[in-house]
């Protein structure tokens, strides 16, 4: 605007933000890129130079893979819940009904809320012994129902997925909730005297013309997926047998807890290679507009 | 209206949106109740008579401090001038700038771990100060340039033709009208820095510098003996200590907390 060619003074104001992103982000991924070829516990002098074998030893890493799968379920199984769920709530906003800020109030609470305060109240409510999920159970006398949520291998990763559903819901509600005030209400009322029912509006106007939130929030998950932790971390730390384990939290484990610099990076390098993906999509959906 | 205006259908809608609100407030109500099992109100005062809980909640209020103002400055600049200026190369910076929006932190810890470690920052607030306000930047940044993107470029010429310089402008125009996406900043890096768990856990080594996520763990150990059961009451007091702050900002601040997801998900 001020000089209409490109020039060198204006970068100075993006320095700032340039410094702190090549050294968060890019120095660490060319690091761990780096020493992905080595075998090195990150502390000693020696590195020895390994070649691939990393990369085969986590191709052939079971709990790696255990995790990658773990990681595929809860991805498609949270996203596609909070989307649904979260589209439901919006559409009903959408009526007649009262005391629409306090309902819009309540399902984006969760979002606000630390996820290391919600992981220790799940753990709590999912207790075998004191918590409140099998004390109600108990109360309506479906004691056949009680279970270890967290402690059984088959039922850990699904307790928390709706830890992780009932956090995150609000946040695609609050997306689509905002994308439905830019639809024209005229729309629903052609339609309607076109002789159509909600399930038909929804169906041919709403989610069509939805489009780009739903990119958003899939994009947004599937981040999401790959960032999440803390839940894990505070509840059942990965087990039981591995059943809730996740790539951040093995990688947390090899690289902090047991020095395996050098294999961590490269589980991470996994990660950035998905995320570099999704942030090629979103450029490309951003630059379209 | 998309919903029928009748009574039946309202009167549904209705009682589908109060059974959500109810599923949706389960947890925050079981939260509240265990933090009174027991002694009642006492259970806070327990939390309360700790001194070492104030070193939690010191920390935290220095560590969001810093971050909010460095992000602060930090984003404005950089959104102001990829969205008003010419920099050379400013496509490639924006995309840089996404590139920190997508890569999750828990992927980058070990290179950071190492480089804290050779400079011996596990015993400074710089080692969580500086890993959250790298992750926030990119967000931040996203939200201001929307903002700006959206301010007529005539408001700037006409200063510019005063003889107005880029910074002066900066000041004296851009920081102004940005009053209220500036509050929206603010209040999400907050939240995200009070929030925060993870960077605590992999770069602090010092229990006297830990934040207020890490205080219940903290709690549980100095209360509990070998093999006990937990006190689960002044154990969720705790926790709705600490959630407090946040709580309390997004009932009377919800409007700026929504924009700023709002904003920063979605190019309008």
């Amino acid at each position: 605007m001020f000089k209409n060619k490109s020039n060198f003074v204006d970068v100075i104001y993006i320095l700032p933000a340039f410094i702190f992103i090549t050294i968060f982000f890019f120095y660490p991924i060319g690091y761990i890129f780096g020493i992905s070829f080595y075998e090195w516990n990150g502390i000693s002098q020696n590195r020895t130079y390994v070649g691939l074998e990393n990369y085969r030893d986590f191709f052939t890493d079971k709990i790696a893979l255990k995790s990658l799968i773990n990681q595929f379920l809860w991805g498609v199984i949270t996203i596609l819940s909070q989307m649904f769920l979260g589209l439901g709530m919006a559409i009903l906003l959408r009526s007649q009904a009262r005391f629409k800020i306090i309902y819009k109030l309540i399902f984006f609470f969760p979002n606000v809320i630390a996820v290391a305060v919600v992981a220790y109240v799940f753990n709590k409510i999912y207790d075998n012994n004191f918590g409140e999920l099998n004390l109600l159970l108990e109360s309506i006398k479906l004691n056949f129902l009680t279970h270890p949520w967290l402690g059984d291998p088959n039922t850990a990763l699904y307790a928390l997925m709706i830890a992780n559903i009932w956090q995150w819901t609000g946040f695609s509600f609050l997306l689509y909730h905002a994308g439905m005030t830019q639809i024209n209400e005229e729309l629903y009322e052609s339609a309607r005297i076109d002789g159509a029912n909600l399930f038909a509006i929804v169906k041919n106007i709403i989610i069509p013309l939805l489009k780009p939130t739903h990119i958003a929030l899939l994009i947004l998950g599937v981040i999401g997926t790959l960032k999440t932790f803390d839940i894990i971390y505070l509840t059942t730390k990965g087990g039981p047998a591995r059943s809730t384990e996740f790539l951040s939290t093995y990688i947390f484990q090899k690289g902090i807890m047991e020095f395996k610099a050098s294999y961590a990076s490269t589980m991470a390098l996994m990660i950035v290679v998905i995320a570099l993906i999704l942030t090629i999509l979103q450029v490309k959906g951003y630059n379209r507009k | 209206m998309l919903i029928q205006k009748d009574k039946k259908t309202t009167i549904i809608s209705q009682i589908l949106l109060t059974i959500l609100a109810i599923i949706f407030l389960l947890p925050v109500i079981v939260m509240f109740k265990i933090s009174f099992q027991g002694s009642g109100f006492e259970n806070y005062l327990k939390v309360i008579r700790l001194e070492y809980v104030y070193q939690f909640f010191f920390n935290s209020i220095i560590i969001a401090i810093f971050t909010v103002v460095l992000v602060y400055f930090i984003s404005l600049l950089t959104a102001y001038s990829l969205s008003k200026l010419n920099p050379i190369a400013k496509n490639s910076f924006f995309n840089l700038i996404l590139v920190g929006l997508m890569v999750p932190n828990v992927a980058l810890v070990v290179p950071i771990f190492l480089l804290f470690l050779k400079l011996g920052l596990f015993k400074s607030y710089l080692a969580m100060i500086l890993p959250i306000t790298a992750g926030v930047i990119p967000f931040a940044v996203l939200i201001f340039k929307n903002f700006l993107d959206n301010v007529p470029n005539e408001l700037l010429e006409a200063a510019k033709i005063d003889g107005a310089g880029s910074f002066i402008i900066l000041r004296k125009i851009i920081m102004p009208i940005s009053m209220s996406i500036s509050v929206v900043v603010i209040i999400w890096t907050f939240l995200m820095t009070w929030n925060d768990y993870f960077t605590a856990l992999a770069f602090i080594r010092d229990k006297e510098m830990l934040p207020v996520t890490h205080l219940p763990n903290y709690f549980l150990m100095n209360t509990m003996g070998a093999g006990n059961m937990p006190d689960y009451g002044p154990f969720f007091a705790c926790l709705v200590l600490i959630s407090l702050p946040v709580m309390i900002l997004y009932v009377f601040l919800q409007r700026y907390i929504e924009d700023g997801i709002t904003s920063g998900s979605i190019k309008k």
